[in-house]
């Protein structure tokens, strides 16, 4: 048994959340709390066993770990295959500790039919861990598409008033992009097939293919809008208000703290390697996109009166964010994107959960129904405050880490200018959070029901706390996590890199790659800092890379 | 004349039409003299279909009545779609009629020999026994529609399939006709002629036939019949219609076509079919999205599938043969269970089937909308159910011929569709309900049949391996000349 | 090879002392928060001054001790590393010490009118600024100074919101935040480009790259030198962004003394005297520094001098003294400027202390003109604000004479004599506004209601004691550093703090002209006598004839009263120019944008096929007859297409 866990360590944390919700069909409907708890339990083994997966990864090797391996349509070459670096590592692990946290809160919470809420949600980490691991188009294809059902459901079974608006607006916006993804797999393949004569829809197999430019940006087009979608970048983003809202706040918390990222984990591990060209190509406009997205997020942000909808655009703020540091493409911006992602997920997922917190107590979610409660319900404030905190990027929390990394590392990238732009979002987040802060538990407390309000609940308090306390963790040592991801970054630069190098010779080391990238590459680990001249981020690269004129 | 002469081996060839044939007149004749053993009928028409399978399993291998009458793994594997088809509709008819108090023996021996008729479409070689089939099918069927004689919407559908089917038909017999003039036979093997391809009047009767069958797949434009049928026909008659002729019907036309285009099809005839694809995929959908009542709905939803599957009759070949009847396995538990998940939620037949009524149901009655919301997201192509290994065949072939553009036109679609499938999910889940009284008790029967749907549609969707087996080895005894 | 005591052992305890108010404080009760709190600091103080005094007596050679990595991705590293050279030394000296003195003073300024929690908040909040400026001014990269930077901003915006139930409280904690933070926003693009030239933010690498190759960098600096001048205007209260600090006097009084008088405002003069080495490349930006200095000082004098709150008065003053420092800064008087900072340290954080003595005494009345004859009460409180007013108006021999005199000089020395000339004028100013207020609150017959002269008191020893050690420094702080005509040597503090201004290899910078005894002699005749003369004017005004020249004048001048007692209206200038539109603008993009175009896009095209579905339904007639046409016209376009294809 424990030698099979350690071989299939993988399969364990992909399925082991849908045998508990298997198990969980038994129980009787009337069996609600107990079903709760189960689910609770399932989600906490979950963790447990997902964390050999941190201690045991190999930091140092940039290659894919704890890979399985086994053919699954064999006669059309669809297998089975997962495998994680670091970038799928902190995802997944991120997924195992929000969910356990989503559940505990709603152990209080949820009334109704909560069974089906219990297997809904483990169906759903399922499908969330299984297409950050999956190394198969296809089987990552299953995945990301199955996610979407029980998502669905949550939204729209448990959640508020324009529930099912919400709910429909999600699966159609979802599916339309992923659908022409489907065919470009689907093309991939096809192409495999015919270059090679054998069918394969292994990711490993399909980056070898070589496409002419138009082809590729097609197929990169198709992938990309599945993704910006998801992430969600602008202008596609406005499921994600509608979403968010409307959720249950256990649902907020995975969409903002998983289902968000998987857009920028799919572009960054399928998009990127498989049509580097046209990705290069693109990336400015990305990259634009992402300042709008930090820009126009928050501001729209900062005119909600619903707190959740704020931190909804709060959301597509910090994603853009994100987004930029993708388009930047250097190690030092990537990382930061990454961390950022981790990041996002705990403030964000802490912010829902407290904004859930008032809304149990009070059943509104109208900013003006507060004001002045942090006298009333000081431990929620001092969370709320410190998730806050680190949602605006205060340096000493995992917040400001991430930030910073993005836009040093987009300075020193050929858009620079992007850096200044974005960076305007540490003015913005700061507007429209502390305005939030002000107007929930701050000013005088004019309504007088606020005055009984009881404090946050033992189980919200301890789902809270795990948060704030990982954000400290990685505001303080975020080299615990920076440093299991610099391999895996490095190497899907390199990729993009020798590909770029292979189609167009001459071009090779400025696709994408400013000297200071360059140099980055020879000191990705701390220490031997190389000398000489520092480099002038002058209009050389601009020449270099004609391409990313924007 | 050859067929005159048969041997045993020929008759063991048939054996499983026989069953189907005798155990219908068995029924029959005990409605008529032992009323008191009606209850045994659906057991009855289970053996019957079973017994059809075993035998057509044991067939001897090879043609048999001078290759006019098929035994080849494309029979059996038809056969066992067909068998299956008809067992859900058996399983379903039984608590139906009894809830509406019309247990009567003729539905069953119709049934049956509606059966029969379809598989010998299936298993013809030879187009009178394909024609002969296909009225046996449509005679039976006729009746089958207006089976609750006293309810008018009943009567006023077979009166309405009957016309138009007639009608249907005879575009059908033309065809033959045609196709017999030109190759001086029936045989299906005899089209296989030199030049013949390039024939007009060879290309009429082609699309003559296109017609014909198009209109039992309920193709667009031929589909209108389908929708106030399907309201009118007893549901588990519809689980069937709805499903096994449409199969059959695409296997003739695919046998023919075969035999006709020996060097690969010329594009003007496949843009043809495509053009059939795209319009009946798109007012399919477009027509559901527009739907108040489910049987309507799952009518309109099931004019698109016969648009997405006719896309793999434009690819044209082995594999995309293949993808056919995966597709057409995944429709069979799809849309079956969808019509046994209606069967079994709706309370009184007599009426209309508004979507309304099922609200709520998610919690009323969790184990039928549970069976009811997987097939629906199964037919919206869902990963993970049977459906979406269906379309993920056909795209694949379409796209492996270059034919994105119907590739595309089939995404674009399928996500249309998912606004009607969702919308009867989320009235059954997340609205509440609105009828005091809720569905009749759940009969062990349709629980059966569900859970046997449910599980095909979930076993389908994840190990779709042995399948595409099957369905290669069937499709390679068509003698595709070209790759 | 860090020492028995580790430098970052003196930010630790503070934030230990944070933990514990924090979390243990509402529950262990007041004495305990007193403890930790005060003793924490304390405690850090004494670790301070066991490291610092060898120092003072060493060598002065700098020392770094690096505790670890902390950032490190793709080719950016921060480590986090302490340093103690002159500068830091100066700045941990006093921090140190006015931040314990003002936690004593707070204990008996907050003990009574707060309740367990909101005294645990306030200590916790304390504390943890303690641990941000330490981290600040000890840090060895900018990263982790940023931190600091940053960790003071946000204690400022807590503490300015201390009181959050009162709308404006909270108002100017998010304002001083904003504000701080568009500041932030220039210092991080300084980082970014300081990187990208040095690869590294580590002090030694870029000041040394620096100085080593100046040509190479010098054409980059001035870009990079702005965008940290950015940061020091928000964090420092300058012009333009001044406007939180007025404000941000809602916070408790300690507070405005601890963050918005002695140590936290400081933060951006201790910022450019630490890049001293990069300013110096850019000399544009140098210019820059100096011009925003002296119209801040000005500026805020003036305005200053329109005020009636009390606190109003200090704040706007403080505003004009960090003016004062950036000059110095600006004109390459990096010496002259920290000198400064020290004493203002002192000094105002006495005036601040005393202020709030005398709001304690009135029961929290802050208005000036309803104080008067208060020096009979609280003679503590008044001889000590006496002092420390002298000191800041500028007269021999207390503190703030010889700072400010040796800015003067500085000006004077770089041939800035317009500069030198609104310096000059300021400093009179100072002196008249500070005596306006003294004479306002201390002379004179009192003018608040009865019930509050019934309370009047002197504060406890708790407060007093501060003032008096404050009150002495503010009188012989200066002494440090005597200007060189009392003889080569006088002046220890220049000796000290020299060498933090790096040689740089290619002299560029024009050699010290030193000024004659000659001048020097004149220069500080000049600054006293102006000094004086404000000094005698306000008195002579508002005590002999309690005011009413003022009143006279300003009944002459109504219009440009006004303008000056609302502080030029530049808040409402903002309000109209950048809030308003911005919130106009947050909405449209919702309700237009948002809303109205992208959704209503989709649900343009969602609608067109519903509408289709419904139109094609029409097509169901029901009706067998046109069934039967459409197999027929079905057949018949078949045929059209397949004969028509192609051809």
């Amino acid at each position: 048994m424990g030698a099979l866990l350690q071989d299939h360590i993988l399969t364990a944390v992909v399925f082991l959340p849908t045998a508990g919700a298997g198990l969980l069909l038994f129980f009787p409907a009337s069996a609600d709390r107990a079903a709760k708890w189960f689910a609770f339990a399932v989600s906490v083994l979950e963790l447990a066993i997902s964390l050999p997966l941190w201690t045991r990864f190999d930091a140092t090797s940039a290659g894919f770990q704890f890979t399985e391996k086994a053919s699954w349509i064999p006669s059309i070459g669809i297998s089975y295959a997962l495998g994680i670096d670091g970038i799928s590592l902190l995802l997944i692990l991120l997924t195992t500790l929000l969910t356990p946290v989503s559940l505990l809160f709603s152990v209080s919470h949820v009334e109704k039919s909560a069974r089906a809420f219990s297997i809904a949600f483990l169906v759903l980490e399922t499908g969330m861990i299984g297409s950050l691991a999956a190394l198969d188009l296809a089987l990552f294809y299953v995945f990301w598409e199955v996610m979407l059902v029980p998502m669905y459901f949550i939204i729209g079974i448990w959640g508020g008033a324009r529930r099912i608006y919400a709910a429909m607006k999600f699966f159609l916006f979802t599916m339309a992009g992923s659908l022409l993804m489907f065919l470009a797999i689907l093309y991939l393949a096809a192409r495999h097939r015919a270059a090679t004569g054998a069918w394969s829809f292994l990711l490993a197999d399909l980056v070898r293919l070589d496409f002419p430019a138009s082809t590729q940006a097609l197929l990169f087009f198709a992938f990309a809008l599945a993704f910006a979608i998801k992430v969600p970048v602008f202008p596609l983003h406005t499921w994600l208000p509608d979403a968010h809202t409307e959720a249950p706040t256990a649902g907020s918390i995975i969409l903002a703290g998983v289902l968000l990222k998987l857009g920028v984990y799919g572009y960054l591990r399928f998009a990127l390697p498989l049509f580097p060209e046209a990705a290069l190509r693109y990336a400015p406009w990305l990259g634009i996109l992402g300042i709008i997205g930090v820009i126009y997020g928050a501001m729209v942000a900062y005119a909600q009166k619903d707190m959740k909808r704020l931190v909804a655009y709060s959301s597509v703020s910090h994603l853009g964010l994100v987004v930029v540091g993708i388009g930047a493409f250097t190690a030092t911006s990537l990382s930061g994107s990454v961390l950022q992602m981790v990041n996002h997920g705990l403030s964000t997922g802490a912010l829902f959960l407290l904004v859930g917190v008032l809304y149990e107590r009070r059943h509104t979610r109208e900013i003006e129904a507060y004001g002045g409660i942090a006298g009333v319900v000081p431990v929620t404030t001092a969370l709320f405050l410190v998730a806050t905190l680190s949602s605006i990027g205060l340096p000493g929390l995992n917040g400001f880490v991430g930030e910073f990394l993005v836009l040093v590392g987009t300075w020193a990238s050929p858009h620079r200018w992007w850096s200044v732009a974005a960076a305007t979002g540490v003015i913005l987040s700061a507007v429209y959070m502390l305005s939030l802060v002000q107007r929930v538990f701050w000013n005088p407390l004019v309504h007088e029901e606020n005055r009984k309000l009881p404090e946050i609940r033992k189980t919200e308090f301890v789902a809270a706390a795990v948060l704030v306390a990982l954000m400290v963790w990685i505001g303080v040592r975020p080299n615990d996590v920076l440093s299991r991801l610099g391999p895996s970054i490095e190497a899907v630069r390199a990729s993009v890199a020798q590909r770029t190098a292979r189609v167009r010779a001459p071009r090779a080391a400025g696709a994408g790659f400013t000297p200071a990238r360059g140099k980055e590459a020879l000191v990705t680990t701390r220490g031997g800092r190389p000398q000489g001249p520092p480099p002038r981020h002058d209009t050389r690269p601009r020449a270099r890379l004609p391409e990313a004129a924007p | 004349m050859t067929f005159l002469q048969f041997g045993p081996e020929d008759l063991a060839a048939i054996a499983p039409e026989i069953v189907l044939a005798a155990m219908g007149g068995v029924i029959v004749l005990l409605e008529a003299f032992a009323p008191a053993a009606r209850r045994w009928f659906a057991t009855l028409s289970l053996a019957a279909i079973a017994g059809s399978l075993y035998f057509l399993l044991r067939a001897p291998a090879g043609p048999s009545f001078g290759g006019r009458y098929d035994t080849s793994a494309l029979a059996l594997t038809a056969g066992l779609f067909l068998g299956a088809t008809a067992a859900v509709a058996v399983l379903v008819a039984k608590p139906y009629l009894e809830r509406t108090g019309e247990e009567r023996g003729e539905f069953y021996a119709l049934l049956l020999w509606g059966h029969l008729g379809v598989s010998l479409m299936t298993r013809g070689l030879d187009l009178l026994v394909v024609f002969i089939g296909l009225e046996t099918l449509s005679l039976s069927f006729y009746v089958l529609a207006s089976f609750f004689r006293t309810i008018e919407a009943s009567s006023e559908a077979g009166l309405k399939y009957f016309l138009t089917g007639a009608f249907g038909s005879a575009f059908t017999l033309y065809g033959i006709v045609l196709l017999f003039g030109k190759s001086g036979s029936v045989a299906i093997a005899s089209l296989a002629q030199a030049g013949i391809a390039r024939d007009p009047l060879v290309t009429l009767a082609l699309l003559l036939l296109l017609v014909g069958f198009g209109f039992k797949m309920s193709l667009a434009p031929f589909h209108a019949w389908a929708p106030d049928v399907y309201q009118g026909m007893p549901t588990p008659a519809v689980a069937y219609l709805s499903v096994a002729p449409k199969g059959a019907s695409l296997l003739v036309l695919y046998r023919v076509l075969t035999a006709v285009f020996q060097d690969g099809m010329p594009d003007r005839f496949r843009a043809g079919i495509a053009a059939l694809a795209i319009l009946s995929m798109t007012l399919g959908n477009v027509v559901a999205l527009a739907q108040r009542d489910v049987k309507r709905l799952l009518a309109y939803s099931g004019i698109a599938h016969m648009g997405y599957v006719t896309i793999a009759l434009a690819v044209f070949g082995s594999d995309s043969l293949a993808a056919v009847i995966v597709y057409f396995f995944a429709y069979l538990v799809s849309n079956a269970g969808a019509f046994a998940a209606v069967a079994a939620l709706y309370r009184d037949e007599t009426k209309p089937h508004p979507i309304g009524l099922l609200a709520g149901e998610g919690r009323r009655s969790p184990f039928r909308a549970a069976a009811f919301a997987l097939c629906l997201f199964s037919l919206a192509g869902i990963p993970a159910t049977a459906g979406f290994i269906g379309k993920f065949f056909v795209f694949k072939a379409a796209i492996e011929r270059g034919l994105y553009a119907l590739a595309v036109i089939g995404v674009v679609n399928s996500l249309i569709s998912i606004g009607y499938y969702l919308k009867v999910v989320y009235v059954m889940y997340m609205r509440e309900p609105v009828e005091p009284e809720g569905p009749p008790p759940l009969a062990v029967a349709d629980r059966l049949a569900l859970s046997l749907c449910a599980a095909g549609i979930l076993v389908l969707g994840i190990f779709p391996s042995p399948l595409w087996t099957l369905a290669r080895r069937a499709a390679e005894t068509l003698p595709f000349a070209f790759p | 090879m860090n020492p028995a005591l580790p430098l970052w052992l003196v930010p630790a305890l503070p934030l230990a002392g944070f933990l514990a108010c924090g979390l243990l404080g509402k529950k262990l009760g007041k004495s305990f928060v007193t403890a930790a709190g005060v003793g924490s600091v304390g405690l850090a103080t004494a670790v301070a001054y066991a490291r610092l005094l060898p120092f003072f007596s060493g060598d002065h050679a700098p020392v770094v001790e690096r505790i670890g990595p902390w950032i490190t991705a793709g080719g950016f590293s921060a480590d986090l590393a302490m340093r103690l050279d002159p500068l830091s030394a100066l700045m941990t000296s006093f921090v140190t010490f006015v931040g314990f003195l003002i936690h004593v003073y707070s204990v008996g300024y907050m003990r009574h009118d707060e309740t367990e929690a909101g005294y645990a908040r306030y200590f916790a909040y304390l504390n943890l600024f303690m641990f941000s400026m330490l981290t600040l001014v000890l840090a060895q990269n900018f990263v982790l100074m940023f931190v600091g930077w940053e960790g003071v901003g946000l204690c400022s915006y807590l503490l300015i919101g201390h009181y959050y139930e009162r709308q404006y409280a909270a108002d100017a904690g998010k304002k001083a935040f904003v504000v701080n933070r568009i500041g932030d926003f220039g210092f991080l693009l300084g980082m970014f480009g300081l990187f990208s030239l040095f690869d590294s933010l580590d002090f030694d690498r870029v000041f040394g790259s620096a100085a080593a190759d100046p040509a190479k960098y010098a054409p980059f600096l001035t870009v990079v030198c702005l965008c940290l001048f950015l940061g020091a205007v928000g964090k420092s209260a300058q012009v333009p962004l001044y406007v939180w600090l007025p404000d941000a006097m809602a916070g408790p009084t300690p507070v405005s003394a601890l963050i918005h008088a002695a140590t936290m405002v400081t933060a951006g003069v201790y910022m450019v005297a630490r890049c001293n080495v990069l300013f110096r490349l850019a000399p544009e930006a140098m210019g820059v520094v100096a011009v925003i200095g002296a119209i801040t000082a000005i500026f805020a004098g003036i305005i200053a001098v329109a005020q009636n709150d009390i606190k109003k008065v200090l704040a706007y003053s403080t505003v004009s003294q960090l003016g004062y420092m950036f000059l110095a800064c600006g004109v390459g008087a990096y010496v002259a400027g920290m000198f400064h900072v020290l004493t203002h340290a002192f000094f105002k954080a006495c005036l601040f202390l005393g202020s709030g003595s005398v709001i304690h005494a009135m029961g929290g009345e802050q208005d000036m003109r309803r104080m008067g004859g208060l020096k009979s009460k609280l003679p503590v409180t008044y001889w000590t604000f006496l002092i420390a007013t002298l000191a800041i108006a500028g007269i021999p021999p207390l503190a703030g004479f010889f700072s400010k005199d040796a800015i003067l000089a500085g000006v004077f020395e770089h041939e800035r004599y317009v500069l030198w000339g609104i310096a000059l004028f300021t400093a009179g100013l100072t002196a008249f506004y500070m005596f306006r207020l003294v004479s306002l609150t201390f002379e004179g017959s009192f003018r608040g209601t009865g019930e509050q002269e019934h309370h009047l008191h002197e504060s406890p020893p708790s407060m007093t004691a501060p003032l008096v050690v404050l009150a002495v420094l503010s009188f012989t702080g200066g002494w440090i550093g005597l200007p060189r005509v009392f003889g080569e040597g006088a002046d220890r503090f220049t000796a000290f703090l020299s060498p933090i201004l790096l040689p740089l290899a290619s002299a560029e910078e024009k050699a010290e002209h030193a000024l004659s005894n000659g001048t020097e002699w004149l220069l500080m005749a000049v600054s006293v006598a102006a000094a004086v003369a404000g000094l005698l004017l306000a008195r002579s005004w508002y005590v002999r004839r309690s005011g009413r020249p003022a009143e006279a004048i300003a009944a002459s001048f109504p219009a440009a009263y006004a303008l000056v007692a609302e502080k030029f209206r530049v808040d409402e200038l903002y309000d109209a120019l950048v809030v308003r539109p911005f919130d106009w603008l947050a909405r449209m993009l919702w309700k237009v944008v948002d809303v109205l175009i992208i959704d209503g896009i989709l649900n343009a095209g969602a609608f067109l096929v519903e509408l289709a579905g419904d139109l094609l339904r029409f097509l169901q007639t029901g009706n067998v007859r046109n069934y039967a046409l459409t197999l027929f016209l079905g057949l018949v376009g078949l045929l059209l297409l397949v004969i028509g294809f192609g051809t």
